[in-house]
């Protein structure tokens, strides 16, 4: 038992330090790389993942530890809680993070959450939810306009 | 220099996130300090190229030849010679913040580019302890001296013994900038590197910087794709490629576009009582024929996998459009004929040289359409058939297909002399399915056809030799019960949506 109870200790780029059970720790893949690779015995910075951030994940992968004997339904229902608390702002960083650390059900959960933000919205309103600059110009999105005029009814 | 021009497509690479580069501004008489990154890895990178200035010295003072990783007395020298980079930089006020965990051992071959004197090319290396060798990946990058690499993150990566890699991406919106001060640029070649991502960086000892600081449009392609493979096809062809141009861009992987499954999609129809015994609403011919258009010019010819939905009426303009835009496809599934003239099915199966595998309605004329992919199709092997299955259709498949390797001909009429010439005479055959047919015996004249209850021996010993031969003729069986009820004749629409996508044979579900 002495090998799942071994701890791994994370470093987040504002200078928290996480200690994780190896167990929690290894739904990251790219730390249970770095595991693999006997690469992990001393702390492990994350250069990108603040402390606020790195707790949401583990807390993320205890449950999903944790609730490994659970039903799919269970766990679906606790990953739909899990997300739908996390704002805008979180949920980028978040999928920052989970791509960075490689935790696929992490990352596939707050991709589908951002798929949902962005059905039945239009390109103006998903700008204004995601604040992104329009960046083409007047002659391109004219051309955008003219080649696929019928790309613009998505409502349809 | 673009800066755009970083990366190298040839080498497959796709860079992770965006690196942002902005601008130290060294003032008359004032040495400017430069801290790059947030992450230690990271920085031995970004060091080394710190300043031009600096570097160009040491090209100067270097001797060094091409240099073998593996060679670990060379590696001392080379990490000598990274000790004297790292005072030089020193005493020249750059700071460079080596954390002990990484140890920059190599700087090699710095020589002179013909194009450009200022040109340097150097081979990299950095070893650490901690972190993986999943992330080293090769790519050629090039970097503005006078740049900083800002604070988007960055890994340093390396196994032992094997060769660092470096990546950047930098932004064209600092170009300016940069155009400031001219006598700073030398760009510097990268072999290999480090792998940059995140978004948390910050500066050290900067006078000024600029970080331009963007978000949902600088997410990883990668990422972009991932949210966008979530997407349902409708969405995806309505607008999200306008929302600004790198989600338009990530809107044109491939990646997105190996399947196009417009099984989702069914006309609204009449059915009427002559040819084509369907009369298809306007409203949705029109929204096919834009679905069709613009997916197929975001997909950019990469479909491999079409799928039409069961009770869509596909018009021969529509057909002759969309296999004019696949040319790659090796897997369809069409299953309305109706308004298919039979050359204009011809004319896209001499396109669709990889087809592979197709689903496809029971059709009067099956000879010209066998003939066709017989033609174009070299590796044609599987092939699935929705409706009655005769001697003829039969017949054909053997004259055109011989060499066929999975055949379903589930829930529909199989006469059993058909069935049993199929077996006799496809000797390349390795799955059948025959699930839920109705499977009708004709006997000499005049006795009247029957439905057979079971197969008898001589079909169980000649189908013995495939690898796998599905059947079901249960009573008690839905499926068999819905053949028999239709007799023969699936009315897929009568039933839950779905339906007729189930089959027996997993290559062939959907």
């Amino acid at each position: 038992m002495a090998s799942t109870l071994k701890k791994i200790i994370l470093k987040s780029c504002d200078g928290k330090i996480l200690e994780v059970e190896e167990a929690v720790a290894v739904q990251s893949q790219m730390i249970k790389n770095m595991i693999e690779d006997d690469c992990a015995n001393e702390e492990i910075p994350l250069p990108d993942i603040t402390g606020e951030i790195l707790s949401m994940i583990i807390e993320y992968c205890k449950m999903h530890v944790d609730g490994e004997n659970n039903s799919n339904n269970e766990l679906i229902a606790r990953d739909a809680d899990f997300i739908t608390r996390v704002d805008l702002n979180t949920l980028y960083y978040l999928i920052v993070a989970a791509n960075f650390l490689n935790v696929k059900s992490l990352l596939d959960l707050t991709c589908q959450r951002v798929a949902d933000i962005i059905k039945g919205k239009s390109p103006e309103e998903i700008r204004l939810t995601f604040n992104i600059k329009n960046d083409f110009t007047p002659e391109e999105e004219e051309e955008i306009r003219k080649k696929n005029a019928w790309a613009f009814d998505y409502k349809d | 220099m673009d800066h755009q021009a970083i990366s190298d497509p040839c080498l497959e690479l796709r860079i992770s996130v965006p690196v942002e580069v902005t601008q130290a501004r060294p003032k008359k008489g004032r040495k400017t300090q430069v801290a790059v990154g947030c992450d230690r890895a990271q920085r031995a990178a970004p060091q080394l190229l710190g300043r031009a200035k600096a570097l160009k010295k040491i090209i100067g003072n270097s001797a060094m030849g091409p240099f073998s990783s593996s060679h670990s007395g060379q590696n001392k020298e080379l990490e000598e010679e990274a000790v004297k980079v790292l005072e030089f930089g020193k005493s020249h006020g750059i700071a460079f913040d080596v954390p002990d965990e990484v140890v920059v051992s190599k700087i090699v071959n710095l020589e002179k580019s013909e194009r450009n004197p200022q040109l340097c090319r150097v081979i990299t290396g950095i070893s650490s302890r901690h972190l993986g060798r999943s992330w080293v990946k090769p790519v050629l990058g090039t970097l503005k001296f006078n740049t900083v690499v800002s604070g988007r993150g960055g890994y340093g990566v390396a196994g032992s013994g094997e060769e660092i890699q470096m990546m950047f991406r930098a932004r064209t919106e600092q170009s300016s900038l940069l155009e400031e001060s001219q006598d700073y640029l030398c760009p510097l070649r990268l072999d290999g590197a480090v792998k940059l991502s995140g978004d948390s960086g910050k500066f050290g000892g900067m006078e000024e910087s600029t970080i331009v600081s963007r978000r949902w449009e600088d997410l990883d392609t990668d990422i972009l794709v991932k949210i966008f493979q979530c997407l349902h096809i409708y969405q995806l062809t309505s607008g999200i490629a306008h929302v600004c141009s790198s989600w338009r861009k990530a809107c044109y992987d491939p990646l997105l576009w190996k399947t196009l499954d417009l099984s989702v999609m069914r006309s609204d129809f009449i059915k009427i009582r002559l040819e084509p015994y369907v009369y298809v609403d306007a409203h949705s011919e029109r929204k096919l024929t834009r679905l069709l258009k613009t997916s197929l010019s975001l997909s950019q010819g990469n479909i491999q996998t079409l799928i039409f939905h069961f009770n869509l009426y596909v018009n021969d303009e529509q057909l002759t459009y969309t296999a004019e835009r696949c040319p790659r496809l090796q897997r369809l599934v069409m299953p309305a004929w109706n308004r298919i003239k039979n050359t204009e099915i011809c004319k896209a199966f001499r396109i669709w040289k990889d087809l592979e595998s197709l689903t496809m309605p029971s059709i009067a004329n099956p000879p010209c359409i066998m003939e066709g992919i017989a033609n174009n199709c070299k590796n044609f092997s599987e092939l699935k058939v929705m409706g009655p299955f005769d001697n003829s259709f039969a017949a054909t498949i053997i004259k055109y297909l011989p060499k066929i390797r999975v055949l379903s001909l589930r829930c529909s009429i199989l006469l059993k002399d058909a069935l049993i010439s199929i077996l006799d005479n496809l000797q390349n055959l390795e799955v059948l399915n025959i699930s839920h047919c109705l499977l009708i015996e004709i006997p000499p004249h005049p006795s009247p056809r029957k439905v057979m209850r079971e197969l008898d021996q001589s079909i169980v010993e000649k189908a013995s030799r495939l690898r796998e031969f599905v059947t079901c003729m249960k009573d008690s069986c839905i499926m068999c019960q819905h053949t028999r009820n239709d007799e023969g004749l699936m009315r897929w629409y009568k039933y839950e949506d779905g339906l007729w996508k189930v089959d027996e044979v997993s290559s062939l579900s959907l």
